[in-house]
């Protein structure tokens, strides 16, 4: 049967976990010694921090591997007594084979607020018998320090190129898929060195042809992105303030984006776009003020209208 | 009752030059400018005073009584240099077609600026200097910077505020002609209402006469529904300076400050033309917003004090000059915007929920890493779609 890519090529142990090996040769030594503390991984998005939990669990528990993990996840639970009552839950249910200890992920565990992390490390105290957390983040000092110093931690490095390529080459060999190095040099460009977004992209190249060339990753490329982005900051800077505004709310509205995505959708086309260098560095500062704005602020479509009103007057 | 269906304040203009009530100075003012145009060195006269004081009709008066033939440009003509070089040039040089005089009439000229008028003060000037017959002017504020140049080439008359009586005697002629039925009080305290505004007065007054007779607690109501609706608070907050007035408007909202924000963030591009007056106004409610999550955040509700002011004065001062044209607010549709938005995420959401567990992902990277991708292969190759479909035990409606 077909499957989605980043599962089929989930790395099966941590031998697998290409890239990270200053972190793995540790993990592994932790396995062998069959005890291990509460770890902490932080690192950019598709490095190996999901992948490397699940193959510890693997590691440890052979086949029943699924049994024992219980996976969280920061940014989809809604509160910290969700996340409690599940730990409780999953803490308390009889381990299936004879294990040590059962193990918790809780994935992007910076997105829980400072006073969740305080009621997760209470919670993380309270079972560490039989259980062991392993949180992941993608930047540690989001992270209180009681906690973090009650995990070991790991840093996950940005994946280099000629490993994503590597992984790439080998699943396309596996798939029997003919792709060439231009097309693997736009796809690295385009993951932003996120593996999981790179073998995605690849499998939605696979959908066209077998044969992948830079024109099919360009196709794609473009899918992904909201093409109407390129139209709005032309319409922002060119006195068309109305037409801007109602597009950034539909392209949010078709898209579903968050108001950071927009943003964020808006520097990059910003950045990549004719625009005299000089507006442009005024521009790229008020993404970046209303990026901070909108943090601090609730209404996205307000502080977004604002942004575009900016531009207007950056441009008048 | 009177057969013309027309608008009060159209059927009842004055007619004649006694009919104008309450500038006898103002109007004999301009009757013996105009006798004496020839003899003028200024060639225009600017009348000035408050809103719905008579300005304009005192114009149409006297261009009736002396058979002259009125030329108007209003607020609602666009006025850049050209389309005021285009229709007044040859209008004040040309014979009227029954050879007889003319007046010129500039209805506002406070709206005779900003980007959409360029250059049109310049070219009032000059059209003034070579002019043969005379241009009126009216403004509500003739002190103001953008009129400095233009008042040197014009001779100034002031129309005072109506006072109180002269509104009430008036709006009595007008209801006793309609045949409408009222109490003494109401009147009195109608005419008190609209500060010296006869327009006002007489609109308010065909307004509360639909039901045949005005009595005073009637238009107690009235005017407090009107001072508490949104409406009016978006009038003060976009047409006028006076934050007291518009707090205190603000204060009596039935709708809370968010569904205010709503509306000015609606309305602001069809108010504020220029991009700074926008980028303030706009900074102004982001800073509201930004208070307000402070409050939630921190439960610190004397913040509420910023929000509101942000918001309010933020978004009324945000503006150079009052933009004197008439706007029909609108309805917010950033509310089934960000309803349909919600939905959208929601559906996101569900999507990823179900697939999240056997992707190890959360919602937000899926909707980053792998549904655009998801959905290409599900547009491209319905086939290869539906085996992954089929893999995620995904169950698509």
């Amino acid at each position: 049967m077909l499957q989605v890519w980043t599962e089929k090529y989930r790395p099966k142990t941590l031998a697998e976990v290409k890239g990270q090996e200053d972190v793995t040769k540790r993990l592994v030594a932790f396995i062998k010694s069959g005890n291990m503390p509460h770890l902490l991984f932080a690192g950019p998005a598709g490095t190996g921090k999901t992948a490397s939990a699940i193959a510890i669990a693997r590691d440890l528990y052979g086949d029943t591997w699924r049994d024992n993990i219980l996976e969280l996840n920061a940014s989809d639970e809604r509160g910290i007594d969700i996340i409690r009552n599940k730990v409780k839950d999953f803490a308390r249910s009889k381990a299936i084979e004879d294990v040590p200890f059962k193990i918790i992920y809780l994935d992007e565990s910076d997105a829980l607020t400072k006073e969740a992390q305080h009621a997760l490390r209470r919670t993380m105290e309270d079972y560490t018998q039989n259980t062991r957390f392993i949180l992941s983040c993608n930047y540690s000092s989001k992270i209180i320090s009681p906690i973090q110093s009650r995990c070991a931690i790991f840093r996950f490095k940005p994946l280099p190129d000629e490993i994503i390529k590597n992984i790439l080459g080998n699943i396309a060999k596996n798939e029997e898929i003919d792709i060439n190095a231009d097309a693997l040099d736009l796809l690295y460009v385009a993951c932003e060195g996120d593996c999981r977004r790179a073998e995605n992209m690849l499998q939605a190249c696979s959908a066209i042809s077998k044969k992948v060339d830079k024109q099919i990753v360009s196709e794609i490329i473009s899918f992904a992105e909201p093409k109407e982005i390129a139209q709005l900051i032309k319409d922002a800077t060119s006195g068309e303030f109305e037409k801007a505004k109602s597009l950034m709310q539909n392209i949010m509205i078709k898209h579903g984006l968050s108001g950071i995505d927009m943003i964020r959708q808006i520097q990059k086309e910003v950045l990549n776009s004719y625009i005299d260098d000089k507006i442009k560095v005024k521009l790229i500062r008020a993404c970046g003020e209303y990026e901070f704005r909108l943090v601090e602020g609730s209404d996205e479509f307000t502080q977004l209208a604002a942004l575009i009103s900016e531009f207007a007057l950056i441009s008048s | 009752m009177s057969k013309d269906k027309s608008p009060w304040i159209i059927k009842y203009r004055p007619k004649t030059v006694r009919d104008v009530v309450g500038q006898t100075k103002a109007t004999e003012d301009l009757l013996n400018y105009i006798k004496s145009f020839d003899r003028q060195k200024k060639k225009a006269i600017m009348l000035y005073g408050p809103p719905g004081c008579g300005k304009t009709s005192m114009v149409y008066a006297i261009a009736e009584e002396l058979g002259h033939e009125l030329i108007e440009v209003n607020a609602s003509d666009r006025r850049n240099k050209n389309e005021v070089l285009e229709t007044l040039g040859p209008a004040s040089m040309q014979m009227s077609l029954f050879g007889g005089s003319k007046l010129i009439l500039v209805d506002e000229i406070d709206g005779l600026s900003g980007s959409q008028d360029r250059g049109g003060t310049t070219a009032l000037i000059d059209v003034i200097k070579k002019t043969k017959f005379p241009i009126i002017l009216t403004t509500n504020d003739p002190w103001s910077q953008k009129l400095k140049t233009l008042r040197n080439y014009c001779v100034m008359v002031q129309l005072r505020k109506l006072n109180v009586l002269s509104v009430a005697k008036y709006l009595k002629q007008i209801l006793s002609q309609e045949g409408v039925v009222y109490e003494e009080s109401a009147i009195k305290k109608l005419a008190g209402y609209v500060d010296g505004d006869l327009r006002a007065a007489v609109n308010d007054l065909q307004m509360l006469s639909s039901s045949g007779k005005i009595v005073e607690k009637e238009l107690t109501l009235w005017k407090r529904e009107q001072e508490e609706s949104l409406f009016s608070a978006l009038k003060l907050i976009f047409k006028s300076y006076n934050s007291e007035a518009t707090s205190h408007v603000v204060d009596n909202l039935s709708e809370d400050l968010k569904m205010l924000s709503y509306w000015l963030e609606e309305n602001i591009p069809i108010e504020y033309f220029n991009p700074a007056e926008r980028r303030n106004a706009y900074r102004a409610l982001g800073d509201y917003d930004i208070f307000m999550s402070r409050i939630m955040r921190w439960q610190h509700w004397r913040f509420m004090y910023y929000a509101r002011l942000l918001l309010v004065m933020g978004v009324q001062q945000a503006k150079n000059d009052v933009n004197p044209r008439y706007v029909m607010h609108k309805r917010p549709e950033i509310l089934k915007k960000i309803f349909i938005r919600a939905a959208k995420r929601a559906k996101i959401q569900g999507i990823a929920r179900q697939i999240g567990a056997k992707l190890h992902c959360s919602a937000g990277m899926l909707a980053k890493d792998f549904l655009p991708y998801y959905n290409f292969i599900q547009e491209n190759n319905p086939e290869m779609g539906r085996e992954i479909n089929e893999f995620l035990e995904l169950d698509i409606r």
